[in-house]
């Protein structure tokens, strides 16, 4: 028997594999091209045919693109002509109708995808069209797609959103079959995955059995992503396919000779690039992860520095760049025109990107999951080991290099958290379905409540959500508001200049604020940080793209630029710049040194680690698993407390702020605080009275949060998170580029719309959901709450430090840093470092294999 | 706060707010009324309550001060569409009540299209320069002007960042005497502000709370 794959729906028989005609031609098409179907992938056809839903756990280069696209293309095979809207006679028509998506979450692999896809279609002799859909689609194919789809489209889920805005979808999306998401893990969890998530539902409502299946990478909870892609439904069947790891990972170490130094803290900079050079230079193809935008160009500019006649051959690519710089870079690395990138997590993605030999990871990767992906990158064909090299850039990094790949071996990946019911997000649905068509109440409701994060959505969230589109949500407050029109129950959108507006913030809900940087002839080279931005002044130099640019002028929305000559006067920062390490990782990091500290395990050849852990345990404690190691030191200085969680960084910033409040509050004394991955410091004048016996009692579970708020500067960090929600649900306008002029009488930053809100209208949901956010993303409120139960029923043991220890001195170089500039800092950090060094060589012999920081940045 | 600008004294008053005394003239600019109305008019959610703010603020200060005329340097409006009957009744009433005799505005980039309603409310329209007792004032500050009399203007909004500790910073309004010419901070209450890196020999004064303080430069 056959499937519809018209719209009837499969009719829920089961079928027995092989009875799929199309499949056999699939699989003729396979072996004739040389290729053996993996069983998985086999396994993902016939599932597909047999009407499940799916979820494909396979890392990049496995053949997880054919896994999820040659179901369909054989279920289509099968069907009867007549059904098909194409007769195979020799009289061809059109190509059949829109009957399959495949979203992808960026924009710059669409190409590429569709290269995958083509070649498929191709292959089986469909006459389906194809064709992409993205934020780079010129504007009059976008609307030739509206009325007369291709059979099959690459799209964004931005493009998505948009295109369910026009009235036209509810014809677009009726012959709808399949929807393929490509990289599921790299949305779920936020608020694109979100709005992808509301636009499936959406779907589901135009085309009803349309079959959705997800590719993602290996993550700890792949229940979780299943659920959030088929959406609330229990009568949809499904499955989880895993490509088995066939992957082998080769992983090298690139640590300083026992002659150069290493150091405890700080940075150890570019002390490695001679041998990241060398190693570059045995490979053909290279690919250097940095974890920010700046130590990517840092290191690019370094390495061509060093050799010059490289220059042409290497580039760098990150975030910030312009996409036509970065898909140049893409191209020509797929052409093998260039020997080595320098490169964010901007290039953790990809289709069939041209694989490379090798990887290198400078700095500490902080996260399982990460270090697959991009150790993935390379020998990124199915059977081909993936090679990386690890350049720590100082010494507790190697065990957590260690840990990352102990988890690795024992797949244990990190779990995705779930972003519940977000009404920001909500509120753009809203209006964005106010667009397409008028809807009810409880039409609304249905629909949205399909989508899995909103599950749960009560009805006076939904109330509310539909009161502020409509009327403000207090009529006193917004007397001259309506963004969409109420009548007769029925939620629509009438004014045209509304429509227009919202339909640019659609695809906004991805960018940052942020300011274009083009040269003074028109080339746009990338975008810094608002931020940033404001503070530079005309002829301040910076790194962008791998050029030194001086700035001009800052008009327009527009850093306009020319190249320039010397040195950088200001480092362009980036959000997200720094990654808290997981709590797979972290915990694994607990655990290993747990296990050195009690010598059953030696680490294989990294003898810094193991001699940092004996001084760490004769100058202090290393503590066990179950175990919270506190250190005290007081010298001229002051009185320091350092306590060591290992629970990431937000969560040691949280702890931080809520201990220093205690005891603040208890006797009136100030701290400052430094934290990092492991732990953090509290620094006062003078010793606290803390007892330090009973130091547990400090970081109790009670009034957690109520202490928290008092102790954060919560509001400016609600401030900050809002400016996403604001822009998301609309309350400002980016503007589209070459509308700024028009628009200026509505611009308003979100700091300002926080402040009328907070002012006029207390109340608001959005201002709830940017205080949730911080709890949530900011603080980790729930992995805090664990870390505080998982301490109180911990041994704690205390050490009265004379100097300071490898845990602690990392922390003191975090406290230091914010007082001083940069150069001075590593100036700082090698006095400091000297005497100890010295009393740890005595204690230990010579031969040790540590060392300075080489630099500050 | 007091301040002598050639030989002329003012009051400066923490809302942004110039009185000088000899004329007994109340000077401010950009108040912008009627901005949250003319966000809320093209589908934005912002919450009302600003206006009125600015307006009770005039208010008090007008009865406190008890001026001849209150001038305002530019952008009473913020577009005409913000310039609601709701919002043309409380004028009319301020106006009218009869605590100032004069009220003056000197028109700003965005009282375009408003002039003839807030005529009709009682607002005098002056020319884009007027020049009294010696003293120049107009919307918008002049960046090529090379007189030493005084040009007293609006139109930047112009804030100064203050460091309250090693991480927390602050933003406030300030009235920023650049050269010959003073500009006034916005008088509104929901106006947005930027931040202006003053040059040697300029004279900061910054609006915290209820003081104003003047800032070494």
């Amino acid at each position: 028997m056959s499937l519809d794959l018209t719209g009837e729906g499969p009719t829920g028989q089961p079928v027995q594999p092989g009875q799929y005609a199309g499949l056999a031609s699939v699989e003729e098409w396979m072996r004739k091209t040389g290729q053996e179907p993996f069983d998985w992938q086999r396994r993902a056809w016939s599932d597909y045919c047999d009407g499940f839903d799916g979820l494909i756990l396979a890392s990049t280069g496995t053949g997880k693109t054919k896994g999820a696209w040659l179901g369909p293309l054989a279920q289509w095979l099968d069907q009867p002509v007549a059904e098909s809207h194409w007769s195979r006679g020799p009289r061809r028509r059109a190509a059949p109708p829109l009957l399959a998506l495949w979203i992808t979450p960026l924009r710059a692999l669409a190409a590429d995808t569709c290269q995958a896809l083509q070649e498929c279609i191709e292959g089986l002799s469909l006459p389906w069209s194809l064709e992409q859909r993205t934020g780079d689609t010129s504007s009059s194919t976008k609307s030739r797609q509206r009325h007369s789809p291709p059979t099959s489209m690459v799209i964004t889920p931005e493009s998505l959103t948009l295109l369910l805005s026009y009235p036209e979808s509810l014809q677009t999306f009726s012959h709808l079959r399949c929807v393929v998401v490509d990289e599921w893990h790299e949305l779920m969890g936020t608020k694109r995955g979100i709005q992808t998530e509301l636009a499936l539902a959406r779907l589901r409502e135009l085309a009803p059995n349309h079959q959705r299946w997800g590719l993602s990478a290996t993550i700890g909870n792949p229940e979780f992503a299943l659920s959030s892609l088929i959406g609330n439904d229990s009568a949809r069947r499904s499955t989880i396919l895993r490509s088995p790891s066939t992957k082998a990972f080769e992983f090298e170490l690139l640590a300083p000779s026992s002659v150069e130094r290493f150091p405890w803290a700080g940075h150890l900079g570019l002390a490695m690039l001679q041998q990241v050079i060398d190693t570059i230079e045995k490979a053909r193809t290279t690919l250097v992860f940095a974890n920010t935008r700046n130590q990517a160009e840092l290191w690019y500019q370094s390495i061509l520095k060093a050799r010059p006649d490289w220059a042409g051959r290497i580039a760098v690519h990150h975030g910030s760049l312009s996409n036509e710089i970065r898909s140049w870079v893409e191209q020509a690395l797929r052409q093998e025109r260039l020997i080595a990138v320098v490169c964010t997590s901007s290039l953790d993605l990809g289709v069939d990107f041209a694989p490379v030999d090798q990887v290198i990871q400078i700095g500490s990767p902080k996260g399982v999951a990460r270090v697959m992906q991009r150790a993935g990158r390379s020998g990124h064909r199915p059977g081909l080991p993936s090679r990386m090299t690890f350049v720590p850039s100082h010494a507790l990094e190697l065990i957590e290099w260690e840990a990352a790949r102990r988890a690795i071996s024992r797949s244990a990946v990190e779990a995705r958290t779930e972003l519940a019911k977000p009404l920001d997000c909500l509120v753009q649905h809203a209006v964005t379905m106010a667009l397409a068509a008028p809807y009810t109440r409880s039409m609304l409701a249905n629909q949205v409540r399909q989508a899995f994060a909103y599950r749960e959505l009560s009805d006076e969230e939904l109330d509310w959500v539909l009161e502020f589109v409509t009327t403000g949500g207090s009529l006193h407050a917004y007397p001259d508001y309506h963004r969409v029109a109420l009548d007769k129950e029925q939620y629509q959108v009438c004014d045209a200049r509304i429509a227009k507006r919202h339909r640019i913030a659609i695809g906004t809900i991805a960018s940052d604020l942020s300011i274009q940087v083009k040269t003074m002839n028109g080339r746009a080279i990338g975008t810094v940080e608002e931020s940033f931005a404001s503070k530079l002044k005309t002829g301040d130099r910076f790194l962008l793209g791998g050029k030194l640019l001086e700035l001009v002028i800052l008009r327009d929305g527009t850093a306009w630029v020319r190249r320039s000559k010397g040195a950088p006067t200001a480092v362009p920062r980036w959000m997200g710049g720094r990654m808290p390490l997981s709590s797979e990782l972290a915990s694994g990091v607990r655990a290993l040194l747990s296990e050195v500290a009690s010598g059953t395990r030696s680490v294989d050849g990294l003898r810094a680690i193991s001699d940092l852990v004996r001084i760490q345990q004769r100058w202090s404690h290393i503590p066990s698993m179950g175990e919270v190691l506190v250190e005290t030191c007081t010298n001229r200085d002051g009185h320091s407390c350092m306590v060591y969680p290992f629970e990431g960084r937000s969560v040691s910033e949280g702890l931080a702020a809520l201990f220093a409040h205690r005891v603040s509050r208890n006797e009136g004394i100030s701290f400052s605080i430094a934290v990092n991955d492991y732990g953090f410091m509290i620094h006062s004048d003078r010793a606290p009275s803390v007892d330090w016996e009973n130091i547990r009692d400090w970081f109790s579970t009670a009034r957690l949060e109520e202490d928290l708020h008092e102790s954060l500067n919560a509001s400016e960090m609600r401030r900050r998170v809002f400016r996403d929600i604001a822009r998301v649900s609309g309350l400002i306008h980016q503007g589209a580029p070459g509308q700024a002029k028009s628009s200026r009488h509505l611009q308003a930053s979100s700091s300002m719309v926080f402040d009328a809100l907070q002012q006029y209208d207390p109340e608001n949901r959005l201002l709830l959901q940017a205080s949730d956010e911080v709890a949530r993303d900011q603080l980790e409120l729930e992995r805090m709450r664990g870390a505080l139960q998982r301490m109180q029923e911990s041994a704690w043991v205390v050490r009265h430090l004379t100097r300071w220890t490898p845990f602690s001195f990392p922390l003191y170089v975090e406290r230091i840093r914010d007082r001083i500039s940069s150069e001075s800092l590593a100036d700082r950090v090698r006095k400091a470092q000297a005497p100890l060094e010295r009393a740890a060589m005595k204690e230990m012999g010579t031969e040790l294999s540590l060392g300075v920081a080489s630099d500050g940045g | 706060m007091e301040v002598d600008l050639q030989g002329n004294a003012f009051c400066f008053h923490p809302s942004g707010a110039l009185y000088w005394r000899k004329t007994r003239s109340l000077l401010l600019a950009d108040l912008h009324l009627g901005k949250e109305s003319v966000f809320q008019q093209s589908g934005v959610a912002i919450p009302s309550g600003a206006t009125n703010a600015t307006l009770r603020v005039l208010r008090t200060l007008v009865q406190a001060w008890k001026p001849d005329r209150v001038i305002v340097l530019g952008d009473l409006l913020h577009a005409k569409i913000g310039l609601t009957s709701a919002l043309e009744q409380e004028i009319v009433a301020l106006v009218g009540e009869g605590i100032c005799r004069e009220w003056m505005l000197i028109p700003g980039n965005h009282d375009r299209g408003g002039i003839n309603a807030l005529q009709q409310c009682g607002w005098q329209i002056a020319d884009e320069f007027v020049e009294y007792h010696g003293v120049e004032m107009t919307h918008a500050p002049d960046s090529e002007r090379n007189k030493s009399s005084l040009l007293i203007s609006g139109h930047l909004h112009p804030s100064v960042r203050i460091s309250l500790s090693v991480r927390e910073k602050t933003l406030l309004r300030c009235f920023w005497l650049h050269a010959s010419q003073l500009i006034l901070p916005a008088f509104g209450g929901w106006t947005g502000t930027k931040p202006i890196s003053p040059a040697s020999g300029d004279r900061v004064f910054a609006c915290a709370d209820d003081e104003v303080i003047e800032l070494a430069t």
